[in-house]
């Protein structure tokens, strides 16, 4: 007979479960603090897209469609750029790379890496295409393409803080 | 067995249906949201100050590390310069004493000539000095939040200056922080001057640290180093505030940089100038009716009370 967790355990299992999406959050306020990199550029480079990618592939069920939904909104809300922009270029990086996850999963880093430039150009060409429609003329994609590459160049590193966290706190936990 | 492995399918095939249907829901709220936001500002705007009014004491308190970072690694930047920066201040202190005699001439002067004009000086600015809480910028936008909202004073078109000069406006005011729009910004369109020439432009932000003149009449004279100052037109800001300078001609384009150094923006002052500006007219503020406090525009029109 399978024992019944007691409380404690299911609070510290919803806990678990809960640090992907909180990762997202702190990435998103992360890439909101003052910087002061206006020299390099904002630093609000679709931060989020980096855990959105990285759970989605190791610990699909922990990132569902919603959070992320709800993460775009957060995001769309915090900036002044045109409602639902941010949600729906979320959704489209989510999108990719729910499609790429069993190609990536368990794949070399490379590739995973790979991967992820891929799902970001997506996202960040969505987003482009978004903006220049909503405001009725092409809007220049150089500080767009300077985003993407930090993103890019930073996904190594979050990727193996998540790693370390994944392998610490959500060994068991799906 | 084969009943289990059925239902635990038809469990797979329902849960794989349902996020698509999801994704397929949370696509078209995305896309309403977008409409939504172009026809209803007003609810999208009060949204949003809700927002960052939640997220303000978050957002103060995650800054201060980096502010402390930062003037720390600013001391040791100054330490290491302090012999240069010693020479440089005896040369511009010369300067400045140079300068200080000439200005207490005009001064003298312009009193005397006010005295002979009965010029009625301009109304004080009220300011507010509040802290950058976040960098809320993308590749599309430039914008910032201060912590401070109305329940210090601020108010919706207020100007956001630095010492060196203008940076933005306020565009959204929350009950304890507010957002400003940076002059840098895609929407961003200030009326300026050249100081040098006295023609008349706007300055049109790009997303790039260096707004754009634009609007200038054709075979102006223009050069690198010109000064860029508001120009009191549409009464959002008074005439003559910092903007910045001429940097180059690049396309038959014109680019200004910034007085202000917008990587290096810890605080900002948002000053009210009571001016009746366009902005005003957007809050609905009959500006056609006197303030209390007098507007220094209406006092240099001609045959203004």
């Amino acid at each position: 007979m399978a024992l019944r967790p007691t409380v404690g355990q299911q609070f510290d299992l919803t806990l678990r479960r809960s640090i992907p999406v909180a990762l997202a959050i702190l990435m998103l306020f992360l890439g909101i603090l003052p910087w002061n990199t206006h020299t390099l550029g904002p630093l609000n480079a679709n931060l989020v897209l980096i855990p959105i990618y990285y759970w989605t592939l190791h610990r699909p069920r922990l990132m569902s469609v919603w959070s992320v939904a709800a993460l775009g909104l957060v995001g769309d809300l915090l900036g002044v750029a045109p409602l639902g922009v941010n949600m729906m270029t979320l959704l489209i990086g989510y999108r990719v790379a729910v499609s790429q996850r069993k190609l990536f999963a368990g794949a070399p880093f490379l590739m995973v890496w790979a991967g992820y430039m891929l799902m970001s150009a997506v996202a960040d060409f969505a987003q482009w295409v978004l903006v220049s429609a909503l405001q009725a003329q092409i809007v220049d994609p150089r500080p767009a393409i300077l985003l993407y590459m930090i993103g890019a160049v930073g996904y190594p590193l979050c990727a193996y803080c998540f790693a370390l966290i994944q392998r610490r706190s959500l060994v068991r936990v799906f | 067995m084969k009943q289990r492995v059925g239902s635990v399918s038809l469990a797979v095939a329902a849960r794989t249906w349902t996020q698509k249907f999801a994704f397929v829901l949370l696509v078209m709220t995305a896309f309403g949201m977008m409409l939504v936001g172009k026809a209803d500002t007003l609810v999208v705007s009060r949204a949003r100050t809700l927002l960052i009014d939640l997220v303000a004491p978050i957002m103060d308190a995650a800054s201060r590390p980096i502010a402390s970072a930062r003037d720390a690694a600013d001391q040791v930047q100054q330490l290491i310069q302090l012999k240069q920066e010693n020479e440089r201040l005896v040369h511009e202190n010369q300067t400045l004493l140079e300068w200080q005699t000439i200005g207490r001439e005009l001064q003298s002067q312009n009193a005397a000539l006010r005295d002979m004009l009965k010029f009625t000086p301009d109304a004080r600015a009220t300011y507010v000095t509040a802290p950058v809480i976040a960098d809320t910028s993308s590749g599309y936008v430039r914008s910032l939040i201060v912590l401070a909202g109305a329940q210090d004073g601020v108010v919706k078109g207020q100007a956001a200056i630095t010492g060196a000069g203008l940076v933005g406006r306020v565009l959204e005011v929350g009950r304890r922080a507010s957002r400003v729009l940076l002059l840098t910004d895609f929407s961003a369109r200030v009326p300026v001057v050249v100081e040098r020439t006295r023609d008349q432009a706007v300055l049109a932000g790009n997303n790039s640290d260096n707004p754009e003149l634009r609007y200038l009449p054709r075979d102006v004279d223009i050069k690198a180093g010109d000064r860029i100052v508001t120009s009191g037109v549409g009464g959002n800001f008074p005439a003559g505030l910092p903007v910045g300078e001429v940097i180059g001609v690049v396309d038959g384009r014109i680019y200004v940089q910034l007085y202000a150094q917008l990587e290096r923006m810890e605080y900002l002052r948002l000053v009210n100038y009571s001016l009746p500006g366009i902005l005003m007219q957007d809050l609905g503020v009959d500006t056609t009716k006197s303030n209390t406090v007098a507007s220094p525009l209406m006092g240099r029109l001609p045959g203004a009370q």
